[in-house]
């Protein structure tokens, strides 16, 4: 399925639907980093900042 | 009708190139591991057994203490996780991972740890100047301080303990090490050091995720004996070990266990997450060892495997 634009309150993204997973990451034509908390219905969350325990 | 218990996930809270990568790897070579994302998870912890997790799983959290307790949960569920909880417990705490290392004689920097404003003086004192002052817990070079002098290491406690919090009680400090310009970080993916980068900076702190360019790096014996023995002083799994070339030969500096390798594929020639993909598939061949090996048992089957490969 080809990618359709998705309007959030964070802005616009464009995205394949169909082919996101949970937890993937996407940036707004507003320059948002969104994460994919939920698939059905699809919903956008501006992504967590970076915390102290992050890391490899 | 029962569902089939999945074989093999890769539990994640959010989708790096890394995890993508894995993704792709497992597609790859025709196997359908769940992805399971960790936001998401919720166990029970009071005798039910879960059927539906997987036998095996690729543990990839950004966030260290949910990946920790979600391994700790999986793995009471006769989970195998990879890394397990105590190779994670260990890689997750600079302070653990340097008693690790020590207890089993692989040369680390010079590391004191202090645990007052007084004592942390005099340690810095004791190590010369500039000394490196780091958080137990973190990673990409985040809060790792060079101190010039007295007066700095001075300042940083006062900031550490305005900070509160018991981690800011814990006073890790370790040697400078002049460096030429680079560290090593080689990867480990069970028993095999399988590829290793230089990581080139003009900046003390010689990290990709803070600018370094990595570059390919033979992996010699030196470099397969010391990450290799490191990587069992944790307990061993899917490990990056960073080392650092100084004037009384390698050491280890940390060592990682959810590695980043987007840029070292193309760099050093290796498909790293088939690489990984491959190990953790023949986990599951193995029957999934729910113990992890640890300290003199890793170490004799790092060495066995060293004189399979010489």
């Amino acid at each position: 399925m080809p990618s359709r634009s998705i309007d959030t309150p964070y802005g616009r993204v464009e995205a394949d639907p169909a082919a996101l997973e949970l937890g993937e990451l996407l940036v707004s034509d507003e320059g948002s980093e969104l994460e994919v908390v939920s698939l059905d219905p699809l919903r956008l969350e501006p992504a967590p900042e970076e915390a102290e325990d992050w890391g490899e | 009708m029962t569902a089939r218990r999945p074989e093999v996930a890769i539990v994640y809270d959010r989708i790096r190139p890394e995890e993508r990568l894995l993704f792709d790897a497992f597609e790859r070579l025709g196997v359908a591991a769940e992805h399971r994302y960790a936001p998401h998870e919720v166990h029970a912890l009071s005798g039910e057994r879960a059927s539906d997790l997987p036998l095996v799983t690729l543990q990839r959290c950004v966030a260290q203490t949910r990946g920790l307790a979600l391994t700790r949960v999986f793995e009471a569920h006769g989970v195998r996780v990879l890394n397990g909880s105590v190779t994670a417990a260990l890689c997750g705490d600079k302070l653990a991972t340097s008693a690790a290392l020590t207890s089993h004689g692989v040369p680390t920097p010079r590391t004191l740890v202090a645990f007052d404003h007084d004592a942390a003086l005099d340690a810095c004192d004791t190590l010369g100047y500039p000394v490196v002052l780091k958080p137990t817990v973190g990673s990409w070079g985040r809060m790792v301080s060079r101190l010039s002098d007295r007066d700095a290491v001075e300042a940083v406690l006062e900031h550490k303990r305005a900070l509160g919090g018991p981690e800011h009680g814990v006073i890790y400090l370790q040697e400078h090490v002049v460096k030429p310009g680079r560290d090593i970080r080689a990867f480990v993916v069970g028993d095999r050091v399988i590829a290793a980068i230089d990581r080139a900076s003009d900046h003390w702190i010689t990290n990709t995720a803070r600018g370094a360019v990595a570059s390919r790096r033979d992996v010699d014996d030196a470099i397969a004996d010391l990450a290799g023995r490191a990587a069992a002083a944790v307990g061993g799994g899917i490990l990056a070990v960073d080392l650092v070339e100084s004037e009384r030969g390698l050491l280890v500096l940390e060592v990682n266990h959810t590695m980043e390798f987007r840029n070292s594929i193309e760099t050093t020639g290796v498909d790293i997450p088939a690489a990984i993909a491959r190990h953790v598939l023949e986990v599951l061949e193995s029957g999934g060892v729910t113990r992890p090996r640890l300290g003199q048992e890793a170490a004799a089957a790092h060495a066995t495997v060293l004189r399979a490969v010489a």
